[in-house]
Formats: C-alpha cells, structure tokens, sequence
C-alpha cells in the first residue's frame, strides 16, 4: 500500500466500506525508499480578467509551481496535453468539478489556479483537489505586485508539500554563491531554481565561502580586500560589510551555529590553522581545536551541539566530528584519501562532504555514526561544496559535469539532478539559505 | 647573525666550487640542516675544497643568485624539501646581501583539494619557508606571509609538471 494520504484513503474506504473512519492525517513519507510518486495534473492558470493582458503571467505562475513540485521528488507531472477538461471552463468549486475526467488522465492530485491583474496589483488564488476523494485539500490566494509572480507560486508550492509531508517545502529559499572570473569576484543571491539573481557583493581580488547567517539577513565570507584572508559579514539589506575577523594568518570558513549565536571558523595566528568558536556577542574567540594539524571547515550539526570539520591529523584530509567545545573528536570517513567540506544536514541524519575518486571530487553522503557512506553523483568532472537545503532534502553543490563549474542542485539521494547556474563564469561555493530570507 | 653570515658566504663558494670544480660534492653546498626542519648544530664553516683556486670577489658575485627564486611542495604537504631548502639558502644569502629589503612570502597551493583546505595549506608552507629562513638567520622583522591558497596559480592546464609548478611559495621584495 502506497503511503500517500490519498491512496490510504482511498484504500480504507475500500477495504471498510464505511467513510470517516481514515480521517487521521497520513503524511508521505519523503524517505522511504518505497514510495511511489504521486500523479498530479497542473491545469493552466485561468486569467479571471483577461481584458486586463498580463497572459505571460499565469504561464509563469504554471511554469513555477510545476517546476518545484517536480524538483521535490514527490510528483509525476501529468502532460497537460492529455487533460480533458476546457481550461476556459474551468471551475474552482469542487462540487463543479468532473474529477472522472481527471481520474481518467491518470491524476491522483489536481492543482487549478486563477489569477487577476488590477492596475499594477496582482491578485491569485491557487487549489489542490484529491481527485479520489473528489474534494479540496487546499486553497491559497495571494496579493501582490508585478515582482511576486514567482514568489506567490513558490509559497503555494510549500504549502503544496506541507500538506503531503507535514512540513512546508523550501521553494522560497534562496542560495548564495561566488561566480569568479579573471577580473572580478561576485556573491550573487538568488532563488532556489536559479530565478531572480542578483550581486550582493563584488571586488577585483579573492573572495571565498560565502555562507548564510540563519537570520537569512546577513552572509559571512573570506575576502583579501585589506590584503589578507579575513572573515566580514555583509548585511543584505544595507550592503554594509563589517569585519568579523582580521588576525594575522587567515581568517577563513566562517560558519554561524543553526540558532545563530554563535560563528565557528578558521584562523592560524597561534601558528597552524585551528578552529574556533565565536561567543554569542561575537567577541572573544576560543579555541576548540588543538593540534598539529590542520583543522578547517567547521560545520554545525543541527542541534548545535556538535561540529565536522576538516583535518589532516590522519596524514590525509578527512571529516571529523568533535563536541562544541572541541571534546571527544572522532574520525567520521574512512573511505578514499581526500575528504572535504562536510556540511551537516539540517534534519541530522546525514553529513555531506566531497571526496575524492579516482582524482575528482564526487558529493557523498554519511551518517555521523559512520555509517552508509553514499557517493551520491556521478563521475562526471568535479562536485565540490555540498550545502543542504534548509528542509535536509536537496543538496547544492558545484560541477564541472558539463565543462566548466556551475551550481546543480539534486535530492540528497542523488536524483532530480539540475543545474541553476550557466552564465559565462566560473559558479562555485553556493550555500542554501534558511527558511527565512530577508526580501 | 655573525656565524649565519659566515654561513651565506660559504654556501656562496660553495655554490661556485659546484659550478667550477669538477667533482665537487653537492652536500657541501648548503648550510647543514636537520630535517626538523631547524639549523643543525653550528659547526665552523669549512673551508675545505677552496684550497687550490682563488675564488675573486668578482667570481662570486657574478654566481650570486641575482633574485630571490620560488621553492616548490610535494602534493598535500608543506615540508621542506632538499631542493627547496636549498633555494631558501640562497635566498637567505641574497637577503643577506640586501639587508634594506622586506620580504612577504606567499603560500600556493595547486587547485586540486577544497579551497579553504588550500589556504589553510599556503599559509603553512609560507610559514615553513619563513621559519627556516629565520633559523637560517633573517631576522623574522624582515619577513611576513600570505596564504593565496589554489586562487594564484602561474600555471594553468591540469598536468602534473603544471600542479608541481602551482605548490609553490613565492618570495616577493617590497
């Protein structure tokens, strides 16, 4: 039995004869390796005021919603070509609704959206049916202007999820990335799919690891624009960037824990590159590391409680794990001679991290108890810099897969691959934003 | 700083008996170092091996390394090795020479490996270059270094000659 809420449904009423008596929420659950997609027919988005134009926007709305709900994994997008039902005759009621006609195409969840333009004022309103249970799951309407199209679309698509899953999905968030040429070095912020990029932040010489701040408004990164890699923050909505770190040596990896109080990252002042912890006033570093080694890249697990870093103490590069305040290291992989930037899943599952195969760097996953090491790529070039989505089920990640590097994003388990990056410079470091992004 | 100059000059003969006189061991070339990585223990410089030739202050000087030159890391590490400890004792010998001059040494790496393990990586091979140039006797006031990490490369193709070529670190006068 599929464990999709609409096939249980359907099932009990089946198998009982008798209706109400399934009425507990079942939630899909997105990592069972048994699941079966769920059909669900996207009808094209009805303009409710088509004497006010504005055509390309429900195409875009329709392009949106599409898009993430195929990216989630969760979904088989029905071709719209097959749909029976006359889009101009549409009808949001469910009572009006002809679920045999959709239940014919094959769909188990039907999506209908409507949408108006008033002056310079957008207007939607956006449904997801259970075509068995022939009723409305879901209904969202959304006021805006014309920059909201994408937005009002993303945020019914988390809600889409929300109520297969139990938890709102990610379309959103956004991601942040370096694109490097011989002449300049930009952050650039954009959407999840690649949509709405922007530069937050440029200089002719190295810039390096930009890195959200789980307050989704500031973003902590190297640069050498006083000479030296020093760690600075900018904040979003001001453009200030204000020095965090600058001591002799380097000043690198700047990493904020997931309640935000605290920044671990990387200097060598004392000699050789160990970690340290930030207090929660942002004063008064710590060191949590202590050896001859080199130890970079620190990464919170999800509760704070716990960092992966990086070390050579082994000979090789690889991924440990240490308590906070640098107590009882572990060695965390075994596997291969170089294993870097491990960056911990927001659900504390599993740890990402790069490791290298047969020369070129592969994105594999691991549980922190060692276990279930996944390469989770192909072999194609280089896949550097695993980031987690902030709900733990995709990964971002750079490629030189198709020539040169470019951000992809994928599902942790290595499918759904896509790349959101292709304008002509080189992409790498992206990092995934929280839920909450500053706008 | 006496007995380091001593050191500088003799490497300097040294180096032009290698070049002039057939035979002439390559070990006596260098100052004595342990592989620590620090000055072995001091031993007056010998003059064994001068005997025979007159070496003219002209002579030297044209054999005088006339720049400070790169030393080069195996992959991954920021050892020293005796190619490289060679070189750093010329350049403590041209430093000697020009006393009026600061150096920042700069750590590369090549482009294989993470970008913050390479910076982390340049910065200790810029430090193990400046600390032997320091037992080496330059006075460590002199000396200052950065880490570019793989963002410096003077080499481009992903070769091996090309990847020996970018693990470098590089002494810039200023």
């Amino acid at each position: 039995m599929k464990s999709l809420r609409y096939f249980f449904l359907i099932h009990c009423l089946l198998l009982a004869g008798l209706s109400g008596v399934c009425e507990a929420k079942i939630y899909l659950d997105f990592s069972d390796p048994g699941f079966e997609k769920l059909s669900v027919a996207i009808q094209v988005f009805k303009n409710l005021r088509p004497e006010r134009g504005g055509a390309e926007i429900g195409r875009e709305m329709h392009e949106t919603v599409s898009s993430d709900l195929g990216f989630s994994g969760l979904f088989q997008l029905l071709d719209p070509v097959s749909f029976i039902e006359d889009p101009l005759l549409s009808q949001t009621d469910p009572a009006k609704i002809l679920f045999q006609d959709w239940r014919v195409v094959g769909a188990d969840a039907l999506i209908k959206g409507a949408w108006a333009l008033n002056g310079d004022q957008l207007q939607a309103e956006f449904y997801l049916y259970d075509v068995y249970q022939q009723k409305q799951i879901l209904g969202k309407r959304y006021y805006g202007g014309m920059g909201d199209v994408r937005k009002m679309a993303h945020k019914f698509a988390n809600e889409v999820i929300r109520e297969i899953t139990g938890e709102a999905g990610v379309f959103d968030s956004r991601i942040v990335y370096l694109s490097v040429t011989p002449a300049v070095r930009q952050i650039h912020v954009m959407d999840y799919d690649g949509h709405n990029d922007r530069v937050v932040y440029e200089e002719e010489g190295i810039v390096m690891s930009p890195k959200w701040a789980p307050d989704g408004e500031k973003i902590v990164f190297t640069s050498y624009r006083d000479d030296n890699p020093d760690l600075y923050q900018i904040t979003l909505r001001t453009g200030s960037v204000l020095k965090i770190s600058g001591e002799s040596g380097i000043n690198t990896g700047g990493a904020y824990s997931p309640g935000g109080g605290r920044l671990a990252y990387v200097m060598s002042k004392d000699g050789n590159p160990e970690i340290y912890i930030l207090d929660k006033y942002g004063k008064k570093p710590r060191r949590v590391t202590n050896n001859w080694a080199t130890d970079v890249s620190p990464a919170w697990s999800s509760d704070g409680e716990k960092i992966a870093f990086m070390s050579d103490r082994a000979g090789n590069p690889h991924i440990y794990v240490m308590e906070r305040d640098g107590d009882s290291p572990y060695r965390l992989t075994f596997q291969g001679s170089y294993n870097a930037t491990p960056a911990w899943s927001p659900r504390g599952d599993r740890i990402a991290l790069a490791t290298m195969n047969s020369g070129h760097f592969q994105i594999a996953t691991i549980k922190p108890d060692k276990s279930e090491f996944r390469i989770v790529t192909g072999n194609a070039g280089d896949n550097e810099t695993p980031a987690w989505s902030p709900d733990g089920h995709f990964l971002c990640f750079s490629s030189t897969m198709n020539g040169k590097a470019d951000i992809y994003i994928m599902n942790a388990n290595g499918t759904n691959l896509r790349r959101i990056t292709s304008k002509g410079a080189r992409n790498l470091a992206p990092h995934w934003s929280p839920r909450l992004v500053f706008d | 700083m006496k007995k380091n100059g001593w050191w500088a000059l003799c490497a300097m003969i040294g180096l032009a008996m290698v070049l002039t006189v057939s035979g002439c061991s390559r070990t006596g070339r260098g100052p004595g170092v342990s592989d620590a990585g620090t000055m072995g223990t001091a031993t007056a410089p010998s003059t064994t091996g001068m005997e025979g030739r007159d070496v003219s202050v002209e002579d030297i000087k044209a054999l005088q390394p006339k720049e400070l030159r790169d030393i080069r890391f195996d992959f991954d590490r920021f050892d020293l090795t005796p190619d490289a400890r060679a070189i750093l004792a010329d350049n403590a010998a041209w430093l000697e020479r020009n006393p009026g001059t600061a150096v920042m040494i700069e750590g590369h790496c090549d482009d294989r490996g993470s970008t913050e393990y390479n910076v982390a990586l340049g910065d200790r091979r810029a430090k193990s270059a400046m600390n032997y140039l320091v037992n080496l006797g330059v006075s460590a006031r002199r000396l200052s270094t950065i880490s570019y990490g793989e963002e410096r490369p003077t080499c481009m193709s992903s070769t091996e000659a090309c990847w020996a070529e970018n693990r470098r670190a590089h002494f810039a006068t200023r």
